[in-house]
């Protein structure tokens, strides 16, 4: 009997906790049939709504005697106050007849605040009003965050995608990037290694990129430097790879294209090289000038391009928090090219000799020097839950170092273009700021691009911080 | 003895260390007051306070003295001092004569604690105060109103895109935006940032374009206008663009090693080509004022009485916006190689120079860009110069009647602007390229756009 009422208890505050983990998951949120929302990225408006905060909050402070006395009697709202990377999103009620901001919302992450309508006339003159719910006249972009029914769904969508070009974090460095965004210019300053996503990773990527990035593009500039760092495999072949010369790059990213949810992302970059008068169509020309081994076979990346669009597959997997596929069409032209000792480039229309058959293989019919490569792309990120470590690792006491809030345990991604390479990699996040991960790379055989210029197996190691500061 | 007096030297060192930590901290909590100054926008309210001040001063026989209407609108101001909240001025502000009258405030004090409570906790409808306010309420500041600083939308969005939601123009554009996702389908003619008008390349944009960045392919069509002697050539390729309000650029490029067909180059022997392009720019937006008296200008008033800013006035009627940048294109020389004179069969090119050098492919860009608020005129001027001697200028302007705009395109290419290639790669023969002959020229080109 006594065990009975214990189990008992036991089990109703097991219930009891439930009940409380549910609602602590539960957040406030609107109906995306009633209404609009929207996040203001203008600046100076950001900065006229964090004034008025302040001095609402003065006007009811409680060190005001004269508020005191009224407070006895009804309890003022005080507002938290508005950071300057805060998001500040004004929603409005749909079909509505009066033109009014139904709420505002601001903050980050998981904890926004809510300046509900009754007492937005109170903190915001009507002339700020006017001005933020004309969203035609200042950049704004569209927000989901009032919509999100859990803490989940927020984490999710604060989580960056890999495509994303506005980070979670403002500060971020790994072995492949260096990310640094200022929040009150709204504009971040990129340097990247390589190129994974359109599968040139490391060295292969043949530049080191430098941009600036807004929440939906990034131009840059490709410089002609070697960064190559924690690769393991001796066949990179990268010295084949023409590294002098400058170029540009640039992506853009569209994201709920046309409401459909999917956001679309192109990226593009390319090589001023010079001009090359002579054709090399044989080998004999190597001996005839002279041309140094390594000089023999080289190639430029012309240019390279991706179209692709990133969707969230409806799967429930148990502890996947979120499945992504991003579809899309992959571009790269390659210039085959000899070069003398003095820099001169020559068009090269062969990569190598067939002996069985006593003929040079060409990359095409006549003096073709390049190669394009128009390649089918697919892409699949999974991450397991935010925040959550599986129960199956939990048992391990030696894993006790890991601690994770608001991020996945695991981020996984498999990469495929179609004639030129797959790559895969796995990301361990150890804590909020820190992830390790390990990226291989397998290069199609008889791909599009031939030559032997790309390797055929490679990985990379990586490390990961990122932060606010 | 010298223990000691080093022990009071040390007092003494603390007390004046303390004495002006005071002082320091004293000065500082001097400093700290804060003014919070409003209008009351409550209707209700307004009528209610200047009621019972009106209603007290005829109770005290002091109304003769009186000049505040019952119209007038209140006007607050709030100190907030060592950590206290008081009321330290009020004033009328009446808005058909523009003049400020001050309470009595003697007699405001006995109106009591409940409407004084009331105005001072603005719990109500308000609105912002101005500089001419604000001198009112005997204060100064040298803080601009940001209300007044321009969002760089106002004037970009007449450019970026379209104001309306479907826009056609003979210039050989169209716009269908769709207000409820912020995304838009572009078609253009040219790429005008570049200085490559649509009047000598005529290469079409096909894009989609959302509020801050586009992307769009490039399909090649030839210009034919008279007065340009040698268009460029074009092929088919992509480009992106961005624009924010600081910072703005593009990225294009045509790939070179696409088939050209016999009959859709200008000149098979003298094939130029922008291959890659790139420009990054800095902008801002001003308000400005009606620095000119349109209400003179009679036609204008014909045209449409309703124009605003028409009569002169110290208030903005409409937003400007200037761009400086940097930017680098890669032009080609090639001519096609020997092949089929099918027309539908494409040849290869074979390329002579390239223009890619820092020196060569180097240039500058500015440009300016005017749009009223009621968005019924815009206009733009713009150069370009680049080191390699091709530079042009650019200028147009728009005005709105109804869902009809009509506009005018100026390109000026001065005396000697080109670009110089070597022809051939067998010999130095170097051939130039004048677009518009080598004296220079200028196309002005008319256009009429509906918009919906």
């Amino acid at each position: 009997m006594k065990i009975n009422n214990f189990l008992k208890i036991k089990l109703f505050i097991i219930a009891i906790l439930l009940i409380g983990s549910g609602f602590s998951q539960s957040v406030k949120s609107l109906d995306k049939r009633k209404y609009i929302a929207w996040t203001v990225d203008h600046m100076p408006y950001h900065i006229l709504v964090e004034d008025a905060i302040i001095d609402y909050n003065a006007l009811n402070t409680l060190e005001n005697p004269r508020v005191k006395k009224k407070s006895a009697k009804k309890k003022v709202l005080i507002l938290k106050e508005m950071r300057a990377e805060d998001l500040l999103i004004i929603v409005q009620q749909k079909k509505s007849t009066k033109n009014e901001i139904h709420e505002i919302w601001y903050g980050n992450g998981l904890n926004f605040d809510v300046i509900p309508r009754e007492i937005v006339d109170w903190v915001l003159s009507q002339d700020i009003q006017q001005a933020l719910i004309e969203k035609d006249q200042y950049l704004n972009s569209p927000s989901d965050v009032v919509f999100f029914e859990s803490e989940n769904q927020r984490l999710l969508a604060s989580y960056s995608s890999r495509f994303s070009l506005w980070k979670q974090h403002n500060f971020l460095m790994s072995t492949e990037e260096l990310y640094l965004r200022s929040n009150l210019l709204q504009y971040s300053a990129n340097f990247a290694l390589g190129n994974t996503l359109v599968g040139l990773p490391g060295a292969l990527f043949s530049s080191t990129s430098m941009g600036v990035g807004t929440r939906n593009s990034e131009i840059g500039i490709r410089f002609p430097a070697k960064i190559n760092l924690l690769s393991i495999g001796n066949g990179l072949n990268d010295n084949r790879l023409l590294r002098e010369y400058l170029g540009l790059y640039s992506k853009v990213t569209i994201d709920n294209m046309f409401s459909t949810g999917a956001s679309f992302h192109a990226q593009m970059g390319f090589n001023f090289f010079p001009r090359s008068s002579t054709v090399v169509t044989d080998t004999s020309y190597f001996r005839k000038n002279d041309i140094d081994e390594e000089d023999e076979y080289v190639n430029i990346i012309d240019m390279y391009a991706l179209f692709a669009a990133t969707f969230e597959v409806p799967l429930k997997i148990p502890t996947i928090s979120r499945v992504t596929f991003t579809p899309g069409l992959h571009y790269m032209k390659v210039a085959h090219r000899t070069k003398d000792k003095d820099n001169n480039l020559f068009n090269r229309t062969f990569y190598g000799y067939d002996y069985d058959n006593k003929s040079y293989l060409r990359y095409g019919d006549g003096e073709k020097a390049s190669t394009k490569a128009f390649g089918l792309y697919g892409r699949v990120d999974l991450m397991t839950d935010i925040g959550v470590i599986p129960s199956f690792l939990q048992k391990y006491k030696f894993l006790n170092f890991i601690k994770i809030n608001k991020v996945p345990l695991f981020e996984v991604s498999l990469q495929h273009i179609t004639q030129l390479n797959t790559i895969t990699s796995v990301a361990v996040n150890i804590n909020d700021n820190v992830s390790f991960s390990m990226t291989t790379y397998s290069g199609e055989q008889d791909g599009t691009v031939r030559g032997g210029w790309l390797p055929n197996k490679n990985m990379w190691l990586g490390v990961r911080y990122r932060s606010d500061f | 003895m010298n223990m000691k007096m080093n022990l009071n030297t040390l007092i003494n060192k603390i007390h004046y260390i303390a004495f002006s930590v005071m002082v320091l901290f004293g000065s500082s909590s001097i400093a700290q007051q804060n003014l919070i100054s409003w209008e009351v926008a409550d209707p209700a309210l307004n009528r209610k306070f200047i009621e019972m001040y009106l209603n007290q001063l005829i109770e005290n026989d002091k109304f003769d003295q009186n000049s505040i209407q019952a119209s007038d609108v209140v006007m607050v101001q709030m100190q907030q001092q060592d950590g206290k909240l008081t009321l330290k001025r009020l004033r009328a502000k009446n808005y058909d004569s523009g003049e400020y009258r001050r309470f009595m405030m003697d007699q405001v004090k006995k109106l009591g604690p409940d409407i004084m409570n009331t105005i001072m906790d603005r719990k109500y409808k308000w609105a912002e105060i101005n500089r001419r306010d604000l001198s009112a309420l005997e204060t100064y500041s040298n803080i601009d109103n940001i209300l007044n600083e321009r969002s760089f939308k106002r004037a970009r969005d007449g450019f970026w895109w379209t104001t309306s939601q479907v826009e056609v123009s003979t210039n050989q554009s169209i716009y269908i935006r769709s207000k409820s996702t912020n995304q838009a389908f572009r078609l253009e003619t040219g790429i005008s940032d570049l200085g490559l008008y649509p009047q000598f390349f005529g290469n079409t944009i096909l894009g989609l374009s959302n509020d801050i960045s586009s992307t769009y392919f490039i399909v090649p069509r030839q210009a034919k206008v008279d007065v340009i002697k040698q268009p460029l050539d074009g092929t088919f390729g992509i480009g992106f663009k961005f624009d924010t309000h600081s910072i703005g650029g593009q990225v294009n490029y045509m790939d070179s090693g696409n088939k050209f067909k016999t009959g859709k180059v200008f000149d098979e022997n003298h094939v130029v080509l922008p291959s890659a392009s790139g420009l990054v720019y800095w902008s801002n937006t001003f308000a400005i004022n009606n620095f000119i008296d349109f209400s003179k200008l009679g036609f204008l008033k014909r045209l449409n009485k309703n124009l605003s800013g028409a009569e002169r006035t110290d208030e903005p009627f409409g937003s400007l916006r200037l761009k400086v940048g940097l930017s680098f294109t890669e032009f080609i020389h090639a001519k096609l190689k020997p092949g089929s004179k099918d027309e539908k069969e494409g040849r290869d090119l074979e390329i002579t120079d390239r223009l890619n050098k820092v020196d060569e492919a180097l240039g500058f860009f500015v440009r300016s860009e005017l749009v009223t608020d009621n968005k019924k005129l815009k206009a733009y001027a713009q150069a370009n110069q680049s080191f390699s001697g091709f530079n042009n200028i650019g200028f147009g302007a728009e005005y709105s009647i109804k869902v009809l705009k009509v506009g005018v395109q100026v390109v000026n290419i001065p005396k000697g602007s080109g670009l110089e290639f070597l022809e051939s790669n067998t010999n130095d023969n170097l051939w130039k390229w004048y677009p518009a002959g080598e004296s220079g020229g200028q196309v002005v080109s008319p256009y009429i756009s509906f918009h919906f």
